[in-house]
Formats: structure tokens, sequence, C-alpha cells
């Protein structure tokens, strides 16, 4: 039996199994991945291949997760390990966004899966921003804590930025949305900075979904933003006042716009001109 | 319909977060959020028992300075809040 341990946010992981191929698959997703808090919960996870070519993932006693293949097992390990990574923050609003810093300003970058947020971040790491998340933040009072998973790269996105083809052409890709795959990149495998800080949110931006005609950054009522993340926020409390309370607190203190791509280079161009 | 007579009322639990150019309102009692606007909102506080709900055009054309009472607008937003559940009569 192996062990592998690795360790996201205040989470420490630890996989027991008997599959050598596992091993590759968690090199893929869990290595060399940023830090920044010290570890107050543990979790362990047992995966175990049977004769028949199929696995089984355990954890506690929790009725087990069967796999038909080492790919499927590797994306069914991932998803349970981040949603127990999750779980249990209540202090925080968890948002389905993305988040960076480019001369000292800090961003989030919200909006639908699939706008766009991944491809447009990994262009703007070319021009000296740093890519903390592409998926996951969490809002604090103090701020954002970006969730330091490897970046979810879609084929899509390396046809739209190819200058990625070099760090990511090579990476194994798993199962993603249906008729895609995805691959996880770090951006410090390809020399890029990430970092994992508490940090004010300067300037919020809403990517909405699909192409204009005409490309557009434009200013974003306060109210109508926190209406915008409220909808991408992935763990309201049965009593959200305080959660909203932090949502309010944070918008308020930054500024908020809607982002409608026609052209990746335009819009880059565009947010970086809103950050000056 | 709004009936113009009608002397409309808050609904209790409802906590009101401010942020910069709007409000955020969380209904605590159907557990819903609204997001309003300025002068949304300064109807809604209007909605206190006190001012029928043909008053409160002419106050709104007062604090804004209008030339015109936004009788049509206001009802819209008095029939909005009352399918809401945010005001009651």
């Amino acid at each position: 039996m192996m062990e592998h341990r690795f360790s996201i946010l205040n989470c420490d992981i630890r996989v027991s199994t008997d599959c050598v191929e596992l091993r590759a698959g968690l090199e893929d997703w869990a290595r060399n991945l940023p830090s920044g808090q010290p570890a107050s919960r543990s979790l362990a996870f047992c995966v175990s291949r049977k004769n028949d070519g199929s696995y089984v993932i355990r954890e506690g006693d929790d009725p087990p997760v069967k796999c038909v293949d080492s790919e499927w097992m590797l994306v069914k390990l991932h998803h349970l390990v981040m949603r127990r990574v999750f779980a249990d923050r209540r202090d925080t609003l968890m948002i389905h966004a993305g988040c960076g810093t480019w001369d000292g300003k800090t961003f989030i970058l919200c909006g639908e899966k699939g706008a766009g947020k991944t491809t447009l971040l990994c262009r703007l790491l070319f021009d000296g921003v740093q890519g903390h998340s592409d998926d996951i933040v969490f809002l604090n009072g103090e701020g954002v804590v970006p969730f330091p998973g490897k970046f979810r790269v879609r084929e899509g996105t390396l046809a739209l930025v190819p200058r990625l083809k070099p760090a990511c052409g090579r990476l194994v890709s798993y199962p993603g949305i249906p008729g895609d795959r995805i691959a996880f990149f770090e951006p410090r495998d390809a020399g890029f900075q990430r970092a994992i800080s508490v940090g004010k949110v300067d300037l919020f931006v809403y990517l909405e979904p699909g192409r204009a005609e005409k490309a557009e950054f434009t200013p974003c009522p306060k109210f109508l933003m926190v209406q915008k993340i409220a909808a991408l926020t992935l763990n309201f409390e049965k009593d959200p006042r305080p959660q909203l309370r932090t949502l309010c607190r944070a918008v308020n203190a930054g500024s908020c716009h809607t982002l409608r791509i026609q052209g990746l280079e335009h819009a880059v161009e565009m947010f970086k001109r809103a950050l000056r | 319909m709004v009936n113009s007579h009608d002397y409309l009322r808050q609904v209790d639990g409802l906590e009101i977060n401010q942020v910069e150019d709007g409000f955020v309102i969380y209904d605590t009692g159907r557990d819903k959020v609204h997001y309003l606007n300025h002068t949304a909102v300064f109807v809604l506080e209007l909605c206190n028992g006190r001012h029928t709900a043909a008053e409160i055009p002419d106050i709104v054309s007062g604090v804004y300075g209008l030339d015109k009472s936004p009788e049509a607008a206001v009802s819209d937003i008095l029939e909005r809040f009352i399918e809401e559940g945010l005001v009651r009569s």
C-alpha cells in the first residue's frame, strides 16, 4: 500500500492506494499547489483496484464510489477531494470566479461556466498579470482568498491562446464539460508568478457569456454586481445575511464593470486599461 | 392591482444592506434577496403605513424635483413589491 500526501487550503490530504497509476494522476492535479494556510483539517481516502479492472474510492464510512477505469477514478477522486475541501467554510462566500493581480491591483473575474474566464486569465498571464485562481475564490471580511487549485484549461483555450501550448500541450487531459477535455495547468510550472494571499478586491468584472457584436467594458451598478455574484455563489447558508453583508462590503470597496468580449486581444486591452 | 387608497406597509423581517448605488434586501420570511436602486428603496421606505398608494408618487416627485408626478412608474414599483411580498396593505 502506498500513501500520497498533499495539502489544499487548510486541508492535509492522504490517499492510500495499491494503484501505481494513481501517482501520475495526482501529479497532474495535486502536485506543487501553492499553499499559504496552516493545515487544520485532515482528509483520508483509499483507492483500490478490483479484479475486473474497475476502481473503488473509499472515504471513512461513506458509501464507496465505483469507477469504470483509471481516468474516471482520477476525475471522481478530484471531485471528492474538492467537495470535502470546500465544505465547512462557513465564514466565507465561495464564488465561481477567477482572480488575479496586475500592477498591485487585485481583480475578481466572474461569469457563468464557459464564459471565458480561464481563457482570458491565461492570456493575461503573458502580459504580466498574476493569475491566482481561474475557477473558485473565497470572499471573507478581509478580502478575497483565491482557491489554489490548478487552472482547468480546455482544448478551446489552447486554440485561443496558442502561446500556452508549450506549457499545456503535453499535459494529460481528463473528461470535463461533456464533449470537452481539460488539463490541469499550474502557471508557476510555466514560469508565471502566482500568489495565494488574502487581499482587498479593487475591481470586480462580470464576463458576459458569448461573443458580442461590439466589445464593451462598461461600469456596472454595484447593487447589480452583488446580484450577479450572488448568483455565482456556491455556498449560501440557510441564513445568508452575514454572507450578503460581506459581499456588499467587498463590492462597495471596489469598482465594478461588465465585459463583453468580441475578440480576445481587444478584451485584454480593455481589461488592462481598467486596472491602470 | 394597487388600490390607491391603501396604506402600504413593509413586511417584517427585511434586512437592508446598502451599497454605493443601491440596496440589497434580504427577506428573512421568504428567504429571498432583492436588488433595488435608490428610487425603488425610497418608495419602499414610504411604505410605512403612513401614506396611501396615491400619495407616494407626489412625495417622490417633490423629493426628486420632477415636473410631473411619476404615477405610472411608482404604481409599477408598488405592484412589483406586492407581487414579491415586500409590502402589504
